[in-house]
């Protein structure tokens, strides 16, 4: 059976077309640029064009994600936490805890031992520690978004930054440019902030290894390195694209 | 002294501006002057000082005693005391109005919520200085996302009758959500209009906190923006008690009344 999930996030939609005897076929990921309904539309055309599969044998298509309601192509909607438990389990049965640090939203999972979601904590009121904030600072820095994680690891003396509201964060960034400090040595503090909090959420949830990162800012090594070093322990790493896990946990569950 | 009565000063040295104000002992407003602030907090502080004493005719000598206050307020050398900027406010703005019970300061960066006493001395506050949200910079980074000046914004908010509602608190949670009403075509004045009642419902939260006690008033750069004190007036159900002075000035106001208060203190001291 033929199926799609669409994960509607609060900068990116994601889209995976699923095949239930083979495994994912194609992904497409969009920023939001239009209303969600019309972007959900033209992704779910393109990505079963990339798979190969005429639309009549699309079964089943399930949303999730901050803004699922408005995607209005599915039958059936399903929270976040719950399709990044699926799709992990059904990727790496071993994993216990999942981080999901996303565009505006940062969580912790936790899969029990059936594989089931057992408990989450996210923070969905406040941007604080999120993928935009890398982003902000990225532009202030004039340093493409891919680049940020690498340079950030030529640091030698991380910055600490006092402000945990993104708002008041841009504006110590540009103080800190205009004060002298070096690019690698502002994204090395902003990196190991952002790894705080979300190691921090995780730690409510009791961190066992092994763990796993996902979300577009999994993608960022700087992230990645930050949380290693801090937990002391490999993050594991996913035969998938990190950013489209919550996709496919909609498509396993539709 | 001038004329045969005692002269005090108030400098108010805050992150954007600075202001200095000289009172006689009668309360009597002599002088005033705001400016943009200076490199540094003492630079500040004697540039305005000077401006407002040449503006009146008046020698540093004249002064009898002066205070400091805001954000710059422990570092300015020629001040005799420095008193928080906290209670400066709510002293200047009941000593304009003295049924005055209630401050709201909303500025770029923070927002305060200042209970006085009959008397004009503090009795309570909140702040928010950690969260964008109920500040300047909320207006500011959604005028950005409207593509218009914040000036504009509350002007356009003004037009609507039907303002949209936005769902979260977070600065950044409602730029996405804003980009969504605009690619969904609704009207901006609907949007700037929602701005304002989310941001006045965030304002609310933080009065609630100490306990909202008439009558009240508006003071702090937002004050500036009449969609503001409108939808807020509407939100808290009342009317902003008008100040007879610039509201950016009550800092500085408060000040000289405490450094009046001190020499008062000391002549009846020295008087018994």
């Amino acid at each position: 059976m033929i199926t799609a999930g669409v994960d509607v996030g609060t900068r990116t939609v994601k889209v995976v077309i699923l095949d239930t005897e083979k495994g994912v076929l194609a992904s497409e990921i969009s920023p939001v640029n239009d209303t969600i309904k019309r972007i959900s539309k033209r992704l779910i055309k393109s990505s079963l064009k990339k798979a190969g599969v005429p639309s009549r044998r699309l079964a089943r298509v399930a949303a999730t994600g901050y803004g699922r309601k408005n995607a209005k192509v599915a039958q059936s909607e399903f929270p976040t936490p719950l399709c990044v438990a699926k799709a992990i389990n059904y990727l790496d049965g071993e994993v216990h805890i999942v981080l999901d640090i996303g565009g505006l939203i940062t969580r912790a999972v936790r899969i029990g031992p059936e594989g089931n979601l057992q408990d989450y904590m996210e923070n969905e009121k406040c941007a604080s520690g999120s993928g935009r904030f890398l982003e902000m600072i990225a532009e202030i820095l004039e340093v493409p978004l891919e680049q940020i994680g690498p340079l950030s690891l030529t640091s030698t003396q991380p910055l600490s930054l006092s402000s945990q509201c993104v708002v008041f964060a841009e504006s110590e960034v540009v103080s800190h440019v205009n004060a002298g400090e070096k690019p690698a040595e502002i994204l090395a503090g902003l990196h190991r902030s952002i790894a705080d909090r979300a190691i921090s959420l995780a730690m409510k949830l009791d961190i066992t290894p092994p763990l796993v990162l996902v979300g577009g800012v999994a993608k960022n090594t700087g992230v990645v390195h930050f949380i290693e070093q801090t937990l002391d322990i490999p993050l594991r790493s996913l035969p998938e694209d990190p950013q489209i896990i919550a996709a496919l946990g909609a498509a396993l569950l539709a | 002294m001038i004329d045969g009565k005692r002269l005090f000063a108030g400098i108010d040295v805050g992150s954007l501006t600075a202001e200095a104000l000289v009172m006689d002992e009668d309360g009597k407003t002599r002088a005033a002057q705001i400016i943009g602030v200076r490199p540094r907090v003492e630079q500040s502080a004697g540039d305005v000082f000077g401006k407002t004493l040449a503006s009146a005719g008046l020698e540093e000598n004249q002064i009898d005693l002066c205070f400091s206050t805001g954000y710059g307020r422990d570092s300015i050398s020629f001040a005799v005391k420095n008193i928080s900027e906290i209670s400066c406010h709510g002293r200047g703005a009941h000593f304009l109005s003295p049924n005055i019970r209630t401050v709201v300061d909303v500025g770029g960066q923070d927002c305060k919520v200042i209970k006085v006493d009959g008397e004009g001395f503090l009795e309570d506050f909140v702040m928010n200085d950690k969260c964008a949200a109920g500040t300047g910079r909320f207006l500011e980074m959604m005028a950005r996302t409207l593509g218009v000046d914040v000036s504009e914004l509350g002007p356009l908010a003004l037009k609507s009758r039907k303002p949209l509602t936005l769902s979260s608190v977070c600065t950044i949670f409602s730029e996405v959500e804003v980009m969504q009403l605009l690619y969904s075509r609704k009207k901006a004045k609907h949007i700037a209009a929602g701005v304002h009642v989310a941001m006045a419902r965030r304002i609310k939260t933080l009065v609630g906190r100490v306990g909202l006690e008439k009558e009240v008033c508006m003071t702090g750069g937002v004050s500036k923006n009449k969609g503001m004190m409108t939808l807020l007036e509407r939100e808290l159900g009342l009317r902003f008690q008008k100040l007879s002075m610039d509201a950016q000035l009550m800092g500085a106001l408060g000040a000289a009344l405490f450094a009046r208060d001190a020499w008062r203190a000391k002549s009846a001291r020295e008087g018994s």
